[in-house]
């Protein structure tokens, strides 16, 4: 986008890196503590899904519930990821795409290996941020996570994506 | 293995019911040897009654749904001058393409893209190109697409069967139409809400038909999830006396009924809905109090049904009311489709409270279901082991009245199961 320095862009992806990094080596609070107060984590089900209080999502988080899926993995008793998956994730073509409500709206793709008992899956897709400036850092206030099979069917998903 | 070898081929003797010893085993190879899936596709897939879909989802002239059904791509559409819901094979009659290629939409003519065929929603050949080199005598009738052997409705819900034999689906549901009946009603209009979940499991179909209305695993395999909604203030005892029971509904029909320890968004008010929704929720209760009696406006408002339709349906009425398909790619890998039915007045803050309840359990993201399915694919892997042939499911044989945690409703399933698999249910 216009008006974005390099110096801005290279920031963002530094964010961008740390929170996939968090999520890849499960540091829960780490990951908690990136998150707005007011914050959304969306992962679509459908192909046109637009409003996930009208249709059906396969993950749909206010900041309540982002807190309580952590707290279900920090028991230890989310079968489900006991023992956690495995993975690393590659975040590419990241871009400022705009402005919402005074948040800096950043589109990338990114392609997630997991490794588990099970067999090792992958998972790829575009994800789309909204970033604000509190207290000097920057945090999420919306993540959207849409899957390339979105509209095939999943395997169990209780990773943090 | 011999003797084994000889059981899997034809299906018989892997279901093992002693009554005078109270014990119900079934063998394991039913969920690992290829053999045993090929004769439920020819037995079961090809010749019971399977589920399409919702009325619904094809309310005007033209509307479609593509579909899998029984492993076979179909597509269910409203036909613009019968107004009928029909069923069809989506293959060209010419020379088999996909004719349907989207899942969903609104249409007033299918054509094959490849040799640009085309037919009208009822179904007939209407156009072709370069129609005269069929002078010699084409029959446009026997061209047209093909309507799945037998298709009817209950309330509804739209089932195929690929048999033309069969009996009616009214004669195959049963006792099973009283619990659908109790959904329905609950709702007045009940329509499939937008989007649904898909996701697969590295195990046999039919482990997930028997956890679906397994009253038993909760405690142990979702203790998270109970902890959770317990810290968000749900009473779980509020679900204390609610006559749980499991039952053998026939024809492989089972079902458990139990007082729901959670919210139920019909009418059962729950602090995770919010001050906001409880005045409309609690009117809701007493109106169907009112409209049904107190026996039955109580079941639909406060009591979670888990209903098997033999062989893979699921209507799951707990804190959504969710209807699932469940299909079968391999002895070890099973496809699951999963919608939700709402009444289609709800209000909009209701519905997105109904959306929440749903994903706060279910789905492949979902608080609980993930676990379920860790469950499954853990089985599977555990077969592997050998050693241990059988798998036994004789919890509350000894009672009298089979409790909503005993296994009656897993056995009326695998009963019929035996029955249709080895030939003997025709």
């Amino acid at each position: 986008m216009n008006g974005t320095t390099e110096q801005e862009l290279r920031s963002i992806e530094l964010f961008l890196y740390r929170e996939a990094r968090y999520a890849d080596e499960h540091d829960y609070d780490a990951w908690e503590a990136l998150w707005t107060d007011d914050a959304l984590y969306w992962v679509p089900a459908d192909e046109d899904a637009n409003d996930p209080r009208t249709q059906v999502s396969v993950i749909y988080d206010n900041r309540n519930r982002i807190s309580t899926r952590l707290k279900q993995l920090r028991t230890g008793k989310r079968y489900s990821q006991s023992p956690p998956s495995n993975l690393r994730r590659l975040l590419t073509n990241i871009e400022v795409l705009g402005v919402d409500k005074g948040d800096t709206v950043v589109g990338a793709n990114f392609f997630v290996a997991e490794s588990r008992e099970r067999g090792t899956q992958f998972w790829a897709g575009r994800v789309t941020y909204h970033l604000r400036i509190v207290d000097g850092e920057f945090r999420m206030s919306y993540k959207k996570v849409k899957l390339v099979d979105s509209d095939r069917a999943l395997p169990t998903m209780a990773f943090l994506i | 293995m011999s003797l084994l070898d000889d059981h899997v081929v034809t299906g018989t003797g892997l279901v093992d019911e002693d009554t005078g010893r109270g014990r119900f085993r079934v063998h394991r190879c039913a969920m690992t040897a290829p053999e045993v899936l090929n004769r439920e596709l020819a037995e079961i897939f090809n010749r019971c009654w399977l589920y399409v879909g919702h009325t619904s989802e094809v309310t005007e002239p033209g509307d479609y749904v593509r579909r899998s059904v029984g492993g076979r791509p179909v597509f269910m559409v409203r036909a613009r001058k019968s107004g009928q819901v029909k069923v069809f094979h989506n293959t060209c009659p010419h020379r088999g393409a996909v004719v349907c290629r989207a899942d969903t939409g609104n249409t007033k003519i299918f054509q094959c893209f490849y040799h640009a065929w085309t037919f009208d929603t009822e179904g007939r050949l209407t156009g072709m190109p370069g129609r005269d080199a069929y002078e010699g005598g084409a029959d446009f009738a026997e061209l047209s697409l093909r309507e799945v052997a037998r298709v009817e409705e209950y309330r509804g819900f739209v089932f195929a069967c690929y048999d033309p034999e069969a009996v009616d689906l009214v004669t195959y549901l049963g006792q099973a139409r009283e619990y659908l009946d109790l959904v329905v009603d609950a709702m007045g209009e009940p329509e499939i809400v937008a989007g649904s979940n898909q996701y697969s499991i590295n195990a046999n179909w039919k482990l997930l038909v028997e956890n679906s209305i397994d009253g038993y695993h909760g405690p142990s395999t979702h203790d998270t999830y109970i902890k959770y909604i317990v810290s968000q203030g749900t009473d779980i005892r509020s679900g204390a006396g609610g006559g749980n029971a499991g039952y053998d509904l026939g024809n492989g029909h089972g079902v458990i009924e139990y007082g729901a320890p959670w919210g139920r968004p019909i009418a059962k008010w729950d602090p995770l809905f919010g001050e906001n929704a409880r005045p409309g929720m609690e009117q809701t209760a007493q109106d169907l109090a009112r409209r049904f009696g107190e026996s039955r406006g109580h079941a639909m408002t406060h009591t979670n049904r888990n209903l098997l339709i033999f062989p893979n349906l699921v209507i799951n009425d707990i804190m959504a009311v969710t209807v699932r398909t469940l299909m079968p790619t391999a002895a070890g890998h099973v496809e699951v489709n999963a919608w939700q039915l709402a009444p289609r007045d709800e209000a909009e803050d209701v519905r997105a409270q109904r959306l929440d309840s749903f994903l706060t359990f279910l789905g492949p993201g979902g608080f609980a279901t993930p676990d379920d399915l860790e469950a499954l694919e853990s089985c599977q892997q555990g077969f592997a082991s050998g050693g241990v042939e059988w798998s036994d499911i004789s919890r509350g044989m000894g009672r009298d009245r089979a409790k909503h945690d005993d296994e009656e409703q897993i056995r009326a399933f695998w009963r019929q199961w035996q029955a249709v698999v080895e030939g003997s249910a025709r």
